[in-house]
């Protein structure tokens, strides 16, 4: 068998199919499945220093091929991870990619900092792009000037290869793609989701609990692909792509618009088995690797 | 749990607006506990996206039953489905109900189609032989959804039954009549099984906290995964943070759940 083996910006990986942060837990969801050391990485739940009992139900609302959600960074918190989950994701010999957001900058640096020591933190991902929380990333991730002084202070202390998880919620991805970058990002991870809302006609105020919401699935593929093009062509680090893949078809534009790996997740709610099923496609027969080796 | 692959055997429109669903699986089960639920595909397109979250409402030799409401657009596909066509489902999922072993006389409560997995324990109960009477309180909107009768009178059960417009059987909700379901037992320890509406489990829970008898719910929720990844089905637990409908439940001791803090 061919190895499908990459780098993501000093992250190796024996393929380069991740679970997105949020879909996955902490890794220990899709176990009746598959191993966790069976994907390229694990990206989990984002962290925060502290616990985070997230945002008031509802949480989401399907949409047409998606679904909308605004769960809130429900989190254990930095001690919790580190404590109750790192450990089993260890045993398991598993990719262990961190995902963290603070609400401050102080924040991000003493998570990156802290997650720093752990051996069993292969990668961290930061989340400048999350749309739930009134304070929490969006300021940094739409703001090219605040984006690359965040990126780094957050490179100065992060003794790990550092990924930012860019918002497709901005005019231009490019500008935002070079800002993190020239901060000194080692990777880029697009997109997160796009911001919506869903109004309940009946009651005339918004589904969600908390109004606005994340839109992920389908519907937010194109988006996702065009914003990974652009962004590949901007940047000389690696590219990871997502947004809506379902299939291994899927995957394969996000390859062929640039990226250097794929990250699955609302995916995975439908078919468990998706990381894998495109794990099998690279590895079987005439991959892209031989279709396009420009790749 | 695992996917499934399924044939439809039957679709049958039970009542109005009800169908009960059975599903022949392609593949063995893994062991199946009284009250889990699966992950349904109803369109073989993304649109619905998600899967639906259905519990069982018995398992025969000829498959699993699943008993829904049509709600919306993925029930409403769902209730096309015809016997031969294909689809798969993700499971067993969740934490069923725990036994009552201490009761002598079980209580069930059931609003609507929460009569799905309360169904499954009875049958459960009778099929390992247990004798111990059963009083189910099944309440309904208005005799138009009412239905499976039959199938509740082969597992011996004292039902009683109730309308909010007094159509058929008693005239109230479920919980205006849970003094005279507690009095059927005369007396014996009891212990009590509900699903239905969060307003009726909240109402059943105090009563049956006051009265220090011991109450499981299945808690019905809305779901992205079912399988405890997206955070969607949260509900708060006693004591601070949040229980997963579909990993930690969807049954409960209702004392887990903290009903002050639930909308």
């Amino acid at each position: 068998m061919k190895s499908l083996a990459v780098d993501i910006g000093g992250v190796r990986m024996k393929n380069p199919v991740v679970l997105a942060s949020g879909t996955c837990g902490y890794g220990e969801v899709y176990t009746d499945f598959y191993a966790p050391a069976d994907v390229g990485a694990i990206v989990t739940k984002g962290i925060s220093l502290q616990p985070r009992t997230g945002n008031p139900t509802p949480r989401m609302a399907e949409t047409p091929a998606g679904m909308l959600n605004s769960i809130g960074l429900e989190n254990v918190g930095l001690a919790g991870f580190v404590r109750e989950k790192l450990p089993w994701l260890m045993q398991r010999r598993a990719t262990v990619v961190v995902n963290f957001f603070g609400e401050t900058e102080g924040e991000y640096i003493e998570l990156a900092e802290a997650l720093s020591w752990h051996d069993g933190v292969v990668g961290l991902e930061m989340n400048v792009s999350c749309p739930n929380i009134r304070e929490g990333g969006i300021e940094f991730g739409t703001d090219p000037v605040c984006l690359e002084r965040l990126v780094a202070a957050v490179r100065g202390v992060c003794k790990k290869p550092l990924w930012v998880k860019l918002s497709p919620n901005v005019s231009d991805i490019a500008v935002l793609a070079k800002a993190a970058v020239a901060g000194g990002a080692d990777a880029l991870c697009l997109i997160n989701t796009l911001r919506g809302m869903v109004i309940d006609i009946e009651t005339g105020r918004p589904a969600l609990g908390s109004g606005m919401g994340g839109l992920s699935g389908p519907a937010i593929r194109p988006v996702a692909v065009a914003m990974v093009y652009q962004a590949a062509r901007s940047v000389d680090v690696p590219v990871v792509g997502m947004g809506g893949i379902s299939s291994p078809e899927d995957a394969m534009q996000f390859f062929l618009a640039g990226a250097k790996a794929v990250q699955v997740g609302t995916g995975c709610f439908v078919d468990p088995l998706l990381p894998i099923k495109i794990i099998r496609h690279l590895s079987s027969g005439r991959s892209f690797f031989e279709d396009y080796p420009h790749l | 749990m695992k996917t499934i692959p399924v044939e439809v055997l039957k679709n049958q429109r039970e009542a109005e607006g009800i169908y009960r669903l059975v599903l022949e699986p392609q593949k063995p089960l893994d062991r199946l506990d009284p009250g889990c639920f699966f992950m349904v595909r109803v369109s073989p397109g993304s649109d619905p996206l998600l899967r639906r979250p259905l519990g069982v409402f018995g398992v025969s030799a000829g498959g699993i039953e699943l008993l829904y409401q049509v709600r919306g657009k993925g029930t409403r596909l769902l209730s096309k489905m015809r016997p031969g066509e294909e689809t798969d489902i993700i499971g067993p999922l969740g934490r069923g109900w725990r036994r009552m072993d201490s009761a002598r006389h079980i209580l069930l409560l059931a609003g609507g189609v929460g009569m799905a997995p309360l169904h499954d324990l009875a049958v459960n109960l009778r099929d390992f032989g247990d004798q111990r009477p059963v009083t189910l309180v099944w309440g309904h909107r208005d005799k138009s959804t009412v239905c499976c009768l039959d199938k509740l009178h082969e597992l011996d059960l004292d039902v009683l039954l109730v309308t909010e417009d007094g159509s058929m059987g008693l005239q109230g909700m479920v919980t205006d009549h849970l003094d005279e379901a507690r009095a059927r037992a005369s007396g014996k320890p009891v212990q009590a099984a509900a699903c239905g509406p969060m307003p009726m489990l909240k109402k059943a829970a105090l009563f049956f906290s006051g009265l220090d008898i011991s109450c499981q719910v299945s808690l019905e929720a809305l779901m992205g995964c079912g399988m405890g990844a997206c955070l969607t089905c949260v509900v708060p637990a006693k004591g601070g943070g949040h229980l997963r409908v579909c990993r930690e439940g969807p049954v409960f001791y209702s004392q887990e759940i903290d009903w002050e803090a639930l909308k």
